[in-house]
């Protein structure tokens, strides 16, 4: 298996404007930026401070060699290039991943999908909900000396909302912003929305300087973070250094982390097995059971990194019939698919809520392949005898590819004829998901780790990667609901409610698997690398024994 | 009148006799023929009995996935657990279909335009050939992807694409062995008597092209076979599941260090099926080619 997510776009999403703006992206010819899972929505890739910078003033760092001639680094083989380093514009999962450790927002993701203060100690919403205040650190300064305080927060947001930046639908929820002090900010939202604070966790909303964020593009981020940017090559090499005075005195434990860009997934292995890099991630799956046996690696497997899934288009025949889809869907074996597309690493997906989180559902179990079933719901189709449909598959995908072939393979065993038609990523964009031109298809979500990733953004009527056609008023009325309400415990019932609607209803998402990210390092390390959305890298714990 | 037809068909006879003959005593032209027609015949065996391979080509068994060559599937299984040796047999089917039909229009196509072109001459000569060296111009594989990427990939779009691309070969060939043929004195008797355009060029031209041709076809159907598994290769040509030796090549590069096997048999059975037809078409150069040679 060849990389499958030559590079995602990162997770965040927003409403309305956003498919207009993932689609311009697509169109102004950066298909890479957005290859694999559909996970950002976009805003404009093309490449804001994209070229050959980072070369200034910090390009004379001795060369990063290899794990030898550094005391205290860690060299990592990389999967995906990082082409730009906006916080704000880069829509790439590979940029999301590096700036991780350079900037930080008001608050982070913790191991229980739960937001856990970052650079504001604590939050408080008024009783309407509308009102929310952050009470700053004070104890935070950015890479260039510069204090943190409250202005910075304001003037990050503006740039985002005046420069139309990925986030941008966010931030027109946003009434108005104060700043009482230097240490406390304000932010007033026209209507209750919890997804605002998740969003605020992930590198589309993290904060710059207030000098920073006036400029239109940024091409070397000055954040906070325990890491600051070093230097960059674009598709060879990128160096972040230790940041002396992180406001955590304990962090990080590294000096110094390269990322060394090798795409290729057997190249990349090579290299690691070769002692030449210290870390690699995206494991080819099926060399998963080989490094986790071998003593002196740690093999990491992290979940959800993605979540794949049949889509089917519910406005034609056959599938505008629930009992045209779940006959398909009884045809399949979820776990074989799993098995054969990421030999094993992955999980059988019942819902899209994150594996683990409160707001999946405890007990939902997935349809088991069944062909008494599936037959019998292709006669109340209408399709006693079966029916054909074209089965669209992005073609880079291997793991999809795959999938795809097993899963035509059962459906012919019940006279589901699938016509499997591989295409480009830039064909499956404009054809299947910008005008629906299709009958079924496979993809994937990435960063779903907050709960309207994965039940508004691709299944909400207005979701920003609505495409399958399968409209329910009482489920669109359910997650907006769940949408007003800041309180995970009372929130996440709506959710389960939300994933037996869309099982038992047969949405146009029949989901798959999780994929979890594969990675490996040598022995020698210790300390977590990755952040629990799944996908993004924290290396500030990451030690070197 | 009748008598005059007897003594052409004696000396066609005659003819043949001869050309067979010579084919039998070269060992390429034999060679090549014998992997040839081994190849049909597993085309059409598997066409007309299915189920005469050991498996389903198309029957996953993940559990059983890249196993090695053994005695159960003598070329192992590929990354679904799919019987290789099946896969490859019934591959034949794919490879010769997509060559000998876009061949075939290739033929159709080249050889009306490359003999019209010849026996016109002049503006018409011009016009058409200029035709064809642009089409020549580009590399085949980039002209074969282009028009089936403007189309979309399925069999029949690639044995189009083939079939467009080769055409201009064709036509050169048609083109110049019509040229060398029109100023034959039997083609002037023809005019003199008043045939028709048409007569002259399907009873007098084409027959005496017919040689040419033949090598030319049977060189360029181990190109489109070559090609059509490249454009499977590069995912836009014939699609999976179907057997398709350059597919089954596709799926099975990125297992080349653990599963070799998955590559090296399709590998060899387009290599078997090329040679087969370049030695074919080689010989049937030799045979034909001595000038004067041509059929009467």
């Amino acid at each position: 298996m060849t990389t499958n997510n030559s590079s995602h776009s990162d997770g965040a999403s927003s409403d309305g404007p956003s498919r207009r703006l993932f689609m311009k992206a697509a169109a102004t010819g950066v298909p890479i930026a957005f290859a694999g899972c559909l996970g950002g929505d976009g805003g404009d890739g093309d490449g804001n401070g994209g070229g050959d910078d980072g070369s200034g003033e910090t390009a004379d760092t001795p060369d990063s060699g290899g794990v030898s001639d550094e005391e205290n680094a860690l060299l990592w083989g990389g999967s995906v290039p990082v082409q730009s380093l906006d916080p704000h514009f880069e829509s790439a999962a590979a940029t999301a991943r590096v700036l991780e450790n350079i900037t930080q927002g008001l608050l982070r993701v913790n191991w229980d999908y739960d937001l856990e203060p970052l650079l504001a100690e604590s939050w408080e919403t008024s009783d309407d909900n509308l009102e929310i205040t952050f009470s700053l650190r004070e104890d935070v300064v950015f890479h260039d000396g510069t204090e943190f305080t409250s202005e910075d927060v304001i003037e990050s947001f503006r740039r985002i909302r005046d420069g139309e930046a990925i986030a941008a639908g966010y931030m027109d929820r946003v009434d108005s912003m104060e700043t009482p002090d230097d240490h406390t900010f304000v932010m007033r939202l026209a209507e209750p929305f919890a997804p605002m604070l998740f969003r605020m966790a992930t590198s589309d909303m993290h904060i710059l300087t207030a000098e920073q964020a006036q400029q239109d593009s940024i091409s070397e981020p000055i954040g906070t973070g325990p890491f600051q940017f070093d230097s960059i090559e674009i598709d060879s090499e990128f160096v972040m250094t230790k940041f002396d005075d992180y406001w955590d005195d304990e962090l990080p434990y590294l000096d110094k982390v390269t990322k060394l860009e090798i795409s290729d997934d057997d190249n990349r292995l090579n290299t690691f097995n070769a002692g030449e890099v210290d870390f690699i991630n995206d494991v080819p799956p099926r060399h998963a059971e080989d490094l986790d046996a071998d003593e002196d690696v740690d093999f990491i497997r992290r979940f959800p990194k993605s979540l794949t899934y049949l889509g089917v288009n519910c406005n034609e025949p056959p599938f505008d019939n629930r009992d045209a889809r779940l006959a398909l869907e009884y045809a399949i074996d979820k776990q074989e698919v799993m098995e054969a597309a990421l030999y094993g690493q992955g999980q059988v997906a019942t819902s899209p809520a994150s594996p683990g989180s409160q707001w999946e559902h405890p007990d939902l179990e997935p349809r088991e392949q069944d062909f008494e079933k599936a037959q019998e719901h292709l006669e109340a189709a209408g399709y006693p005898d079966g029916f054909e449909a074209t089965f669209q598959i992005p073609e880079q995908y291997n793991d999809q590819v795959t999938a795809a072939q097993v899963i035509e393979a059962s459906a012919a065993q019940v006279g589901i004829e699938l016509d499997i038609q591989q295409i480009t990523w830039s064909n499956w964009l404009s054809d299947v998901y910008s005008d629906q031109n299709f009958q079924a298809t496979t993809s994937s979500y990435l960063a779903l780790w907050f709960p309207d990733a994965g039940f508004h953004r691709p299944l909400h009527s207005d979701g920003a990667f609505f495409f399958t056609g399968w409209e329910d008023q009482e489920y669109n009325d359910l997650i907006d609901e769940a949408r007003t309400m800041y309180d995970m415990e009372n929130r996440a019932p709506l959710y389960h409610e939300a994933a037996e609607m869309l099982k038992e209803r047969r949405s146009g998402h029949i989901l798959l698997y999780w994929a979890p990210t594969l990675m490996a390092r040598h022995n020698n390390y210790t300390g977590e690398v990755m952040s629990p959305d799944g996908s993004t890298f924290r290396f500030e714990g990451t030690q070197l024994e | 009148m009748s008598s005059e037809r007897f003594s052409i068909s004696d000396e066609r006879k005659a003819h043949y006799g001869r050309f067979i003959r010579q084919f039998r005593r070269n060992q390429k032209a034999m060679i090549g023929l014998g992997i040839v027609v081994s190849l049909f015949v597993i085309a059409i065996v598997t066409s007309l009995f299915p189920e005469i391979v050991p498996y389903d080509p198309g029957a996953t068994n993940v559990p059983n996935r890249e196993a090695a060559p053994s005695l159960s599937h003598p070329m192992g299984t590929d990354e679904l657990g799919r019987d290789v040796f099946s896969r490859v047999v019934l591959g034949t089917q794919i490879s010769l279909y997509v060559g000998f039909t876009s061949i075939s229009a290739a033929m159709v196509m080249g050889t009306s335009i490359g003999i019209v072109a010849g026996y016109y001459q002049g503006l018409t000569d011009e016009a058409l050939m200029r035709a064809m060296d642009a089409m020549m111009s580009f590399p085949p594989i980039l002209l074969a992807l282009t028009i089936v990427a403007v189309m979309e990939p399925s069999l029949n779009n690639v044995i189009i694409a083939l079939a467009l691309v080769y055409t201009p070969f064709i036509a050169r060939v048609a083109r110049s062995a019509a040229l060398s043929v029109r100023n034959e004195s039997y083609i002037e008797a023809a005019e003199a008597r008043g045939e028709s355009d048409l007569y002259i060029i399907f009873r007098e031209v084409l027959p005496n092209c017919v040689g040419p041709l033949l090598v030319q076809g049977s060189i360029n159907i181990a190109f489109t076979m070559l090609l059509e598994a490249s454009l499977s290769f590069l995912g836009l040509g014939v699609q999976p599941p179907e057997p398709s030796w350059g597919l089954m090549i596709n799926s099975g590069w990125a297992y080349m260090g653990d599963a070799p096997w998955m590559v090296f048999f399709p590998a060899a059975a387009i290599a078997t099926a090329v040679i087969g037809f370049n030695l074919l078409g080689d010989g049937l150069r030799d045979v034909l080619d001595p000038k004067g040679e041509i059929i009467e």
